[in-house]
């Protein structure tokens, strides 16, 4: 396993486990079958990962996995050294914003006192510091002002910055991130991506799924190419091949030569370029 | 004017059906906002159909007014945790799984119906409500219920908000998703009890949705969509009992038709106002 692991840059010791996370043969799915197959990587403390895959390459579905939400058909899945389940309180999961239900009545600040969920039936239910817990967060991704308003009336931006928030109210150790960035424009992604790298130097374990190659190679210290097993995993320098990129999308990714740089353009892309050229 | 409103509250049997009016609009705008925050206004429908079965088994059984209540919270529970389970379970669509029991649930209630003497008579006590001859037994049985769903909502908020708000993420905390879901078509049948002897099967869903709707096209948080939606049921009972009063007609259905009056008038205004707003633009 261990010549499978992205060199740590900033080890946390105060986390439990070997590595923040460790997935060993893990194959999972849903109803009509598998959607993940022996998949194996280990994270140590303190990384940031991009997952990459074309749709329905299994993304959500391992995401998914590492929070709990899919049980372990076979193999293994440790988050800080527990059981995915167990580590809950000291993982923060930000979901796709397709799936969010932006017409609900409420506002940032309930969603991301959500967040702060724990089982109990005593009388801390009740903690009034929930509220300054969730303004806090909401100053750290400087969108404090928005507090008050219905998140049916954000921006784009706005809803991703609330979403993250919740993820990161309780000061989590592990943050699984499913498509932050899908849909927004290239400075509010830079901006988001930016915010990410900053708790990763903090040493906050991140793992993201997205489609844009580019800020894979430039703002994580590792990738995981994902088409239903893993295709390649390690620091992006080496991970990001022609070969990788081929075999993950299928020959569904341009790869474009330009002054010595290599160019990877996914499927989403490649679409709308193809969109914008007719 | 003064004897005109006050008038109607010198008989006692006007005084009950206003207590039993106000009792239900607390529980049904509660539950209520859920109903029409997520969608669930057939399901409700259905729960309070159902409800005729388990009133109809109690009633030929014999029983009082508190036991063809407790027929009725037994057979509408029994409908929310049976589309739960036929949808977690057996994954049919939630909509199928509700058609089904309510087809199958309402025309038992019907049948059994058909074997009382005075058939027409009471059923249709049954779907339209007899809320000016509530007896003592109906009003603690909706004093009781009202109490639960208030109780159970006030406990569980967290939960109930968390889990109709993002499902996914409510299991990744480690709320109990489908406990509460269950939970959740258990306050509604409960609230449709309530709801059942004022204004009748038939129009128990008008009083679950059509007060939290209204409040829901002025405020927008969960709680003061559940408030206002009391208030404008309490003002829906008011309006109905005093037509009841001066116009002789049923009083279930004449609080039905002012509380949809009421939406409709909201709604009117409310567009009128933001039209206001952008011609000023």
């Amino acid at each position: 396993m261990s010549n499978s692991s992205v060199p740590s840059p900033a080890a946390s010791p105060a986390s439990g486990g070997e590595f923040a996370v460790e997935v060993v043969n893990l194959t999972t799915g849903y109803r009509a079958g598998p959607a993940i197959e022996d998949v194996s990587f280990a994270l140590p403390h303190g990384s940031f990962l991009g997952l990459l895959g074309p749709n329905g390459s299994g993304k959500s579905t391992l995401i998914k996995a590492l929070i709990g939400l899919l049980p372990a058909w076979r193999g293994s899945v440790r988050v800080l050294g527990m059981r995915p389940q167990a580590a809950r309180t000291r993982t923060g999961y930000m979901p796709q914003a397709e799936d969010v239900d932006w017409s609900f009545p409420a506002t940032a600040r309930e969603v991301v006192a959500m967040g702060l969920y724990r089982r109990s039936f005593g009388l801390d239910r009740l903690r009034r510091s929930d509220r300054e817990r969730a303004m806090t967060a909401l100053e750290r991704l400087s969108v404090a002002g928005l507090a008050g308003r219905q998140i049916g009336d954000l921006s784009g931006g706005q809803q991703r910055r609330v979403l993250l928030a919740r993820a990161l109210v309780k000061d989590p150790d592990v943050l699984l991130l499913d498509e932050p960035t899908a849909g927004l424009d290239a400075p509010a992604e830079r901006e988001l991506l930016d915010l990410l790298g900053g708790l990763s130097a903090q040493g906050t374990s991140i793992i993201t799924s997205t489609h844009d190659i580019t800020c894979v190679n430039e703002c994580c210290d590792g990738a995981l190419f994902l088409n239903r097993t893993v295709i390649a995993f390690g620091p992006p320098s080496e991970a990001i091949t022609a070969e990788s990129l081929d075999r993950t999308f299928e020959g569904h990714v341009l790869v474009v030569g330009q002054g010595g740089r290599q160019l990877a353009v996914a499927p989403h892309d490649a679409h709308e370029h193809e969109r914008t050229d007719a | 004017m003064i004897d005109w409103l006050g008038d109607p509250w010198q008989f006692e049997f006007m005084r009950r059906a206003l207590l039993a009016g106000l009792l239900v609009a607390l529980a049904t705008s509660v539950v209520g906002a859920f109903v029409v925050v997520k969608g669930l206004a057939f399901l409700a429908d259905a729960v309070a159909h159902t409800s005729l079965a388990g009133a109809a088994i109690a009633f030929l059984a014999g029983g009082g007014s508190a036991a063809i209540s407790l027929g009725a919270a037994g057979a509408a529970g029994a409908t929310a945790i049976g589309v739960s389970f036929l949808t977690q379970r057996a994954h049919l669509r939630e909509d199928t799984a509700i058609a089904l029991l309510f087809a199958a649930l309402f025309a038992l209630g019907v049948l059994l119906i058909s074997r009382a003497r005075n058939y027409t008579l009471e059923l249709t006590s049954f779907l339209v409500g007899n809320i000016l001859t509530v007896p003592d037994a109906d009003l603690a049985v909706m004093g009781a219920l009202a109490a639960v769903v208030l109780a159970v909502t006030l406990i569980f908020y967290r939960e109930l908000l968390f889990t109709a708000y993002d499902p996914t993420m409510a299991a990744a905390s480690g709320v109990p998703v489908a406990a509460v879901q269950t939970g959740l078509l258990v306050l509604v049948a409960l609230a449709a009890v309530a709801a059942f002897r004022l204004v009748g099967v038939v129009l128990v869903m008008a009083m679950l949705v059509a007060p939290a709707a209204t409040a829901a096209l002025i405020v927008r948080r969960l709680p003061l969509i559940m408030l206002g939606g009391a208030l404008v049921g309490t003002a829906a009972t008011l309006m109905g009992l005093y037509a009841s009063f001066y116009a002789d007609v049923a009083a279930g259905p004449a609080i039905v038709v002012a509380s949809v009056a009421l939406f409709a008038l909201v709604l009117a205004s409310s567009s009128g106002v933001r039209m206001a707003g952008l011609l000023r633009r």
